[in-house]
């Protein structure tokens, strides 16, 4: 094992740690002293609402859960098919692109209530919404990560008269792979956050209920809890995805995708 | 050079009229599939309304509209102003001492990726049921993306032109104020197309959990009280001006870039 390599990591895990549990142990030496104000719980006081209700996490993480993954996958699904059928069909480019941009900036969640009108009360309006507020990025990925090969490499195929699957499997594909899982890494974050939104609208189960109870009775542990409950999420479906991209692309990483 | 210029404006102008042209093509066209989808599948009015209702919904209930829009406007208006001022100090500091950059940014970065469900309730804490609050969550969810795209655009700047300021012996003020600001005005008009927006969708979102005036309140009490027409009224409007926000940020957008091409 590389030294420098190790003492890297080192300093990019220990010191933001570090810095971490110095933060919550004064936070918790402020509360002790009645320092803090009264809408700052201890950060005790937090982790004690997991270890005395785990039923409480449990029964609100879940559902979200699965509310934003299965919205994510959907959109996930769609999103790739069109964005493959726009680069098929050039007539339909600029329809499909335009469509995808007006639905990512116009406040979708704003239409959470037309949305629960027409589909009714259950958890199938928060997938709706969490596959809404995820479709872009992945839009713009498989669009973009079609579009990326370079005209020679299709000459070359053309010559090698390569069919259209074999030009798929062998160009259009791997060079497709970092664009689109780009996309999917940014769109993860966005399908819990829209899935917990979706959920202040009204339902009865997920970390939004979670926080929507807990800001209406002052109850402040609950409230930093869901939270933290939310950013973990978040911030684990970017993870999730970032190690996919890791593992499945070892030969080039760094791509930007436009927005 | 003139020509190509009156040349290029004239083309601005066509394609102004012809993006204008085509936004009323595809409304009427939206609007007439709506019509159609309701007379096909007789859609009950209290699911969706025709269009014609909704439309007359706004003109009965205008003042209500026009009353909760300006609120949540004016807390969208005031908060990005705060949040641009701020990202522009605070971008122009971080070119001025690379240090200060260095101690501040990974914070900056811990923030940045702090999601508007979970910013919102904690404002609502600090802040209490108010406008204060919309304010507060619209300031700093722009905040970040303005502050990443100047930062960007500061440091975009033209190595040549630089190495030129510094044989012409400039000091490092005269350096930003006629050099890096300059490269970084279309960096920040691109911020404001993405802040816009989310300026919007964040004071409505504040709206939601404090219950304190606005449009996205009166989407949500409209929705809850089953007045369907007042409900898709308030949709559109909000729709609306979440794209007029987008579109006028695209456009200065492009205005700004010309002067690059």
């Amino acid at each position: 094992m590389d030294v420098a390599k190790a003492k890297s990591a080192f300093s990019k895990v220990a010191l933001p740690m570090g810095v971490l549990v110095a933060i919550l142990c004064a936070a918790q030496t402020l509360k002790y002293f009645n320092l803090l104000p009264i809408f700052v719980p201890g950060p005790w006081d937090v982790v004690m609402q997991i270890w005395t209700s785990p039923t409480l996490v449990s029964s609100n993480v879940l559902p979200t859960l699965y509310k934003a993954s299965a919205g994510y996958l959907i959109a996930a699904i769609v999103a790739v098919c069109a964005g493959s059928l726009a680069v098929l069909v050039r007539m339909l480019y600029g329809p499909i692109y335009n469509f995808g941009v007006c639905i990512n900036s116009v406040p979708i969640i704003a239409t959470a209530p037309l949305i629960a009108l027409t589909m009714g009360n259950g958890p199938q309006v928060q997938i709706a919404i969490a596959a809404l507020a995820s479709q872009f990025p992945m839009l713009v990925g498989t669009m973009q990560g079609l579009r990326s090969a370079d005209a020679r490499q299709l000459e070359l195929m053309h010559v090698l008269s390569a069919s259209k699957l074999q030009t798929l499997r062998y160009l259009l594909a791997p060079g497709a792979l970092p664009f689109m899982l780009a996309g999917f890494k940014i769109a993860a974050p966005s399908a819990v956050l829209g899935a917990i939104t979706a959920e202040w609208v009204g339902a009865d189960r997920g970390i939004g209920a979670l926080m929507l109870y807990a800001l209406f009775s002052y109850d402040t542990p609950k409230v930093w809890l869901s939270v933290l409950l939310t950013c973990a999420l978040a911030a684990s479906g970017y993870g999730l995805m970032a190690l996919v991209q890791h593992y499945v692309l070892w030969w080039d990483r760094d791509v930007e995708l436009e927005s | 050079m003139a020509i190509s210029l009156t040349a290029r404006r004239q083309n601005g102008a066509t394609d102004f009229l012809r993006s204008i042209s085509i936004g009323l093509l595809s409304l009427i066209f939206l609007l007439g599939l709506w019509q159609m989808v309701i007379t096909v599948w007789h859609v009950p009015a209290y699911l969706m309304p025709a269009p014609g209702h909704v439309l007359i919904a706004i003109g009965t209930n205008w003042k209500v509209l026009s009353a909760q829009t300006s609120f949540t406007i004016g807390a969208a208006a005031l908060g990005l102003t705060i949040s641009t001022t701020f990202a522009v100090l605070i971008a122009i500091a971080f070119t001025m001492s690379r240090r200060l950059e260095q101690a501040s940014l990974p914070a900056v970065i811990a923030f940045r990726s702090a999601p508007v469900a979970a910013v919102a309730p904690i404002i609502m804490l600090f802040f209490g049921r108010g406008i204060t609050t919309s304010v507060m969550v619209v300031t700093i969810v722009s905040f970040f993306p303005l502050l990443v795209n100047l930062m960007r655009g500061l440091a975009s700047t033209d190595k040549n032109t630089l190495e030129l300021m510094h044989v012409y012996g400039a000091t490092r003020w005269q350096q930003l104020y006629r050099v890096r600001i300059l490269y970084a005005l279309p960096y920040l008009f691109a911020g404001l197309r993405v802040a816009g927006t989310s300026a919007i969708l964040g004071a409505m979102l504040s709206e939601w959990i404090t219950g304190s005036r606005g449009l996205g309140n009166l989407i949500l009490e409209s929705g809850e009280m089953r007045e369907t027409e007042l409900l898709w009224a308030a949709v559109l409007v909000s729709v609306t001006v979440a794209l007029i926000v987008f579109w006028t940020t695209s456009a200065a957008e492009r205005r700004v870039l010309q002067w690059k091409a």
